[in-house]
């Protein structure tokens, strides 16, 4: 007795048309064609087949894009949201990790009691610089802490609230993980910032350059972050969005007011360069190397900022309008 | 490409989205057989299975970018195949033989509605392909297997990838321009990740 419902019963799955009833009989069938059918290719036509497939696969033009992005030039602006729970470090799974030496590694709550070395970001944007060279944008409002034996033996591991631009300098052995929540953000090499903003679930991080991968620790879903990409998770910590940002305009908050606290002229010449929009030139040695704390607002002018940093700087400066230069010298005695 | 042989299906998928060629064969390598003699078993016709498992591969390859799997590689593949039969079941012109067999399953009565237990079980019967590979590559499996059974080995073996990539990184970063350059010719400038 042939049922007609069933001509269209293939078409309708392909299409999602299907009511339940009808899903649970095609793919019962689709069981029950697996489980019955004694007929099974040889093995030579299984490597046949895989090879012939394979060499298909290599000729299209989508893998080559693959092997193109993978072997070629990468600028990375990544931005990256999750939801986190402000506040509370509710990390309910202890995650070990093996590092090169196979030492565990604590999650916040544990590491509590022995946190050292807060970083406040008061009145404005501050920059700052890590014991191991990374440098850091915190925005105003912020909190950095950086964790028990940073730049110790195994890891460089900090918490987050608040909002914070991050140049992480690379050290394979050591790497860097930022705790958010219940967020994990491991910098494989990279510079970037991240946003979490209180009241909201939401946690952004925005990366310039190299690959952050991303695991929260309750849902144990790992994103890594391809250019301009956003993923937000949701309350119940799996992925609940995922889409393309400009991330160059989400970073425009680092060019606002911007504080530099106990930083070398030599880190702090890219800010400055971004800041007033000249390339900066600093010869002297000694100079460069001279740490400084002093604020640079959002709209000064290169010529009115470098009438007064030069002062206190104890410099000489000379700006180029044609090339679009500031030279910084040392005041002669 | 024996670099990835035994990792573990966590740790390929994870490979393979930051772009590794490597990863991707291993998990075509890793998953053919099993796509392929099911797509054979459903569909009657070993030439139609290897253009549906061609298929799935492809899609993969399209979805590197946005994918996010909630389970296992395996089902995701599995689930692929499925679909990709049905897909093409429903183009074939002649539909018939289908359509017959179809009609026989539910006249033999035994239909299981319950539809979480029919896909579990597909994903069953599709690993017990694994008893048929070559001997390599099923022990390759079972290892794979068991370093996903604990929670504790997948953060380890995460690491370890980690390290892979890592090392790539720091081979790439070594050419990156120096960082007192203008902010704005850094962002732009290139690096070489040596991946093959």
């Amino acid at each position: 007795m042939e049922n007609p419902n069933y001509k269209d019963i293939f078409r309708k799955y392909a299409a999602g048309e299907c009511t339940d009833e009808e899903r649970a009989i095609v793919e019962g069938w689709y069981l029950s064609e697996l489980k019955n059918t004694p007929d099974r290719p040889s093995d030579q036509k299984i490597a046949a087949a895989n090879k012939a497939v394979w060499k298909k696969l290599e000729g299209n033009p989508k893998k080559i894009v693959i092997w193109r992005w993978s072997a070629a030039a990468a600028i990375i602006s990544m931005v990256i949201g999750f939801a986190y729970f402000y506040r509370q470090y509710t990390v309910t799974e202890v995650v070990p990790e093996a590092s090169i030496a196979s030492q565990q590694v604590k999650p916040p709550a544990e590491v509590e009691a022995v946190k050292e070395v807060v970083f406040h970001a008061d009145t404005e944007n501050t920059m700052m610089k890590l014991p191991d060279g990374s440098v850091v944008i915190l925005a105003k409002g912020s909190q950095l802490t950086l964790l028990t034996a940073f730049n110790g033996k195994h890891n460089r591991e900090v918490e987050l609230q608040g909002k914070a631009f991050f140049d992480i300098a690379h050290n394979p052995s050591k790497p860097f993980i930022i705790y958010t929540g219940n967020v994990r953000t491991t910098v494989l090499g990279t510079a970037f910032d991240i946003t979490t903003t209180p009241g909201m679930n939401t946690v952004k991080v925005n990366v310039i350059r190299g690959l952050v991968e991303v695991k929260n620790t309750v849902s144990s879903s790992l994103t890594h972050l391809a250019k301009n990409m956003q993923v937000v998770f949701g309350d119940d910590n799996k992925v609940a969005v995922r889409r393309e940002v400009n991330a160059e305009q989400e970073m425009a908050w680092k060019k606002q007011d911007l504080e530099f606290n106990d930083v070398s002229l030599q880190d702090a010449i890219e800010r400055l360069e971004e800041g007033l929009g000249y390339k900066i030139v600093v010869k002297d040695p000694a100079l460069l190397k001279e740490t400084f704390t002093y604020s640079m607002r959002s709209k000064e002018s290169a010529a009115s900022f470098m009438k007064s940093f030069s002062q206190f700087l104890n410099a000489s400066y000379l700006i180029n309008e044609q090339h679009k230069t500031i030279s910084i010298e040392p005041l002669k005695p | 490409m024996k670099k990835h042989l035994h990792d573990s299906d966590l740790e390929l998928l994870s490979e393979f989205k930051m772009g590794s060629p490597a990863a991707f064969k291993v998990i075509y390598e890793r998953y053919w057989q099993l796509l392929y003699v099911a797509a054979c078993k459903v569909l009657k016709d070993e030439d139609e299975a290897e253009d549906v498992v061609q298929e799935v591969f492809v899609s993969l390859l399209n979805k590197r970018d946005s994918l996010e799997l909630s389970g296992a590689l395996s089902s995701y593949l599995f689930t692929s195949v499925r679909y990709k039969v049905f897909d093409f079941i429903s183009r074939k012109k002649v539909r018939l033989s289908y359509e017959e067999s179809i009609n026989q399953y539910v006249i033999q009565g035994n239909c299981n509605t319950d539809q979480a237990l029919i896909e579990k079980e597909i994903n069953a019967t599709m690993e017990q392909e694994i008893q048929n590979l070559p001997k390599k590559m099923k022990e390759v499996f079972e290892l794979s297997r068991k370093s996903e059974l604990s929670h504790k080995e997948i953060a380890t073996a995460l690491n370890i990838s980690d390290k892979t990539v890592k090392k790539q990184i720091s081979n790439a970063l070594k050419l990156l321009k120096p960082r007192f350059t203008n902010y704005y010719l850094w962002m732009f400038s290139f690096f070489f990740w040596p991946f093959r």
